[in-house]
């Protein structure tokens, strides 16, 4: 017995997902009713999924070179700039009133004015996916940086290293934790901007893929768009989990 | 007879933090190769003068000197061991002795991490070069930061209260490790400045000891201290000199205490 809940409790999650999964299947196999056609079955959306799949692959494609570039971008600005003002006050001060008023501001509100002075829709895509992920790289950077703690200061100040040389091997590397949740807060942003900007005005992407089958009524395609690109997030972000637990190993203990 | 030269010197040095005095006309004198403890209460300043001492904190008023010269900011010639690890714990131990070394000698990285190898051997360390400091004990850390503040080659060695988190055992081998390290060589006297608030340390390890007093931390005593060789700590500590010297540090801290608490004590009070 208590094997069993053991067991229970460590399956619970993939359990719980089956029991969705069964809800699923009732409703889209049950009788008929007038708004069927809005909830697929699993077959078909599988169906879907391996009909559309070099479409979707394609969408994930473009998605993703929108949403890399940007993002890299973001986060060598956001990491650089940051570093600089959470370690000199007076940078700090500069940037403080800008950033206090311009970060708040939901990045989707850019993107009519993105359309209207950028070349193309590329262009203005991946300058607001720029603009989500910028703002919580950069403020959390400032913040790690700001709160680096005096023993590392005093320590890198008694074995002579100087203040240009202080910022990348001390600061850069002992704001890491917090570098890492801007980076985060930044990813989600940024995914979140890429599939509206996509669902705007792009003709490509994962976004663009989701609206398109919307609006012919292909709820199976639809449907497959919509799990294939949780499936992409999830793929980016247990990528990023490696890449901070690869780099944050020593701070197990502290 | 040694020629005695001077090492640190203070003069009506001073400190305040938020308008609230922390020292106060602080007058002090270290020769090279001095062992100093400073003892003190908690808030009476010792902290604070150690920092002034390394350079890390500008004096309110007065002025400190090392070697004759105005301190100005710190230098690896001033070496500090702080209580809290203060290894950078994204570097090995290796990395961390090898970076200071390279820092402060300007060393090509083959040699330095050898220097830092030996150094590392000297402190009982030559089984752990690799670890990271999360993965060793606090006794062993702190063998770490002593190992990297003497491989920088330092005149002075100034170390802030290094063992108040560790077990007696641990403690008492590395206040051993100390003595044999700073008081132990003579072609290279090192000076040091112990802060501790744990009067038998002091005793033990010190060649001198300097009371503060605090509110504001001022020296209340100055004890110069000469013993015999350390062989059996046990038996050491029976030492009938040994005692009496802890009981007048006692006193001393006592009286102190009492005068702040508004007791007027006159003359070896009995309490």
């Amino acid at each position: 017995m208590r094997t069993f809940t053991k067991y229970l409790s460590k399956f619970s999650g993939i359990l719980f997902l089956l029991f969705l999964l069964g809800i699923w299947v009732l409703i889209s196999c049950g009788p008929e009713w007038d708004s069927q056609y809005l909830f697929p079955s699993p077959k078909a959306i599988l169906k879907a999924l391996f009909d559309s799949r070099e479409e979707l692959l394609r969408s994930a494609g473009a998605s993703l070179l929108k949403l890399v570039p940007a993002y890299l971008v973001a986060s060598i600005i956001g990491i650089s700039i940051g570093i600089v003002s959470g370690s000199v006050p007076w940078v700090s001060n500069m940037l403080k009133p800008i950033s206090r008023f311009a970060a708040p501001i939901p990045p989707n509100v850019y993107i009519p004015y993105a359309i209207a002075i950028l070349p193309t829709f590329y262009l203005s895509s991946t300058f607001i996916i720029f603009i989500a992920a910028f703002w919580p790289i950069y403020l959390n950077t400032a913040a790690g940086a700001a709160e680096i703690p005096e023993k590392y200061k005093r320590n890198a100040a008694i074995i002579g290293i100087g203040k240009f040389e202080y910022l990348w091997r001390i600061a850069l590397v002992a704001s890491l934790p917090s570098i890492f949740s801007g980076l985060s807060v930044g990813m989600g942003l940024s995914f979140i901007m890429l599939t509206v900007a996509e669902l705007f005005g792009e003709n490509t992407g994962l976004g663009h893929f989701v609206q398109f089958y919307a609006d012919y009524s292909d709820y199976p395609n639809m449907v497959a768009g919509i799990l294939w690109t949780g499936i992409v997030v999830l793929a980016i972000m247990e990528l990023f989990e490696l890449v901070k637990r690869k780099l944050l190993f020593w701070t197990k203990a502290n | 007879m040694t020629t005695k030269q001077n090492g640190f010197e203070t003069t009506n040095l001073g400190f305040s933090y938020d308008g609230r005095a922390i020292l106060k006309d602080i007058n002090l004198k270290i020769n090279q190769g001095e062992f100093v403890c400073l003892l003190g209460e908690s808030g009476s300043g010792k902290t604070t003068l150690l920092n002034l001492l390394a350079g890390l904190t500008k004096p309110s008023e007065g002025h400190v000197y090392w070697k004759g010269k105005e301190i100005e900011k710190p230098s690896a010639e001033r070496s500090v061991v702080f209580q809290d690890y203060t290894l950078f714990p994204w570097l090995t131990l290796l990395q961390n002795v090898t970076l200071a070394i390279k820092k402060t000698k300007k060393l090509k990285t083959s040699y330095a991490k050898n220097l830092a190898e030996e150094y590392l051997n000297l402190v009982g360390l030559s089984g752990s070069l690799h670890k990271y400091p999360f993965e060793l004990s606090g006794g062993m850390r702190q063998r770490g930061a002593i190992a990297r503040a003497l491989s920088v080659s330092a005149d002075a060695l100034l170390l802030d209260e290094p063992f108040g988190a560790l077990d007696p055992v641990n403690r008492a081998s590395l206040q051993d490790l100390v003595l044999e390290l700073c008081r132990g060589v003579k072609d290279r006297p090192i000076t040091t400045l112990f802060v501790t608030h744990d009067i038998r340390e002091a005793v033990y390890l010190g060649s001198r000891i300097i009371v503060l007093g605090s509110t504001p931390g001022r020296i209340i005593a100055d004890i110069p201290l000469d013993f015999p060789v350390k062989k059996n700590r046990g038996e050491w500590f029976r030492n009938e000199k040994v005692q009496e010297t802890i009981a007048t540090i006692e006193d001393a801290y006592h009286k102190d205490i009492l005068e702040k608490l508004g007791h007027i004590v006159q003359g070896g009070a009995s309490i």
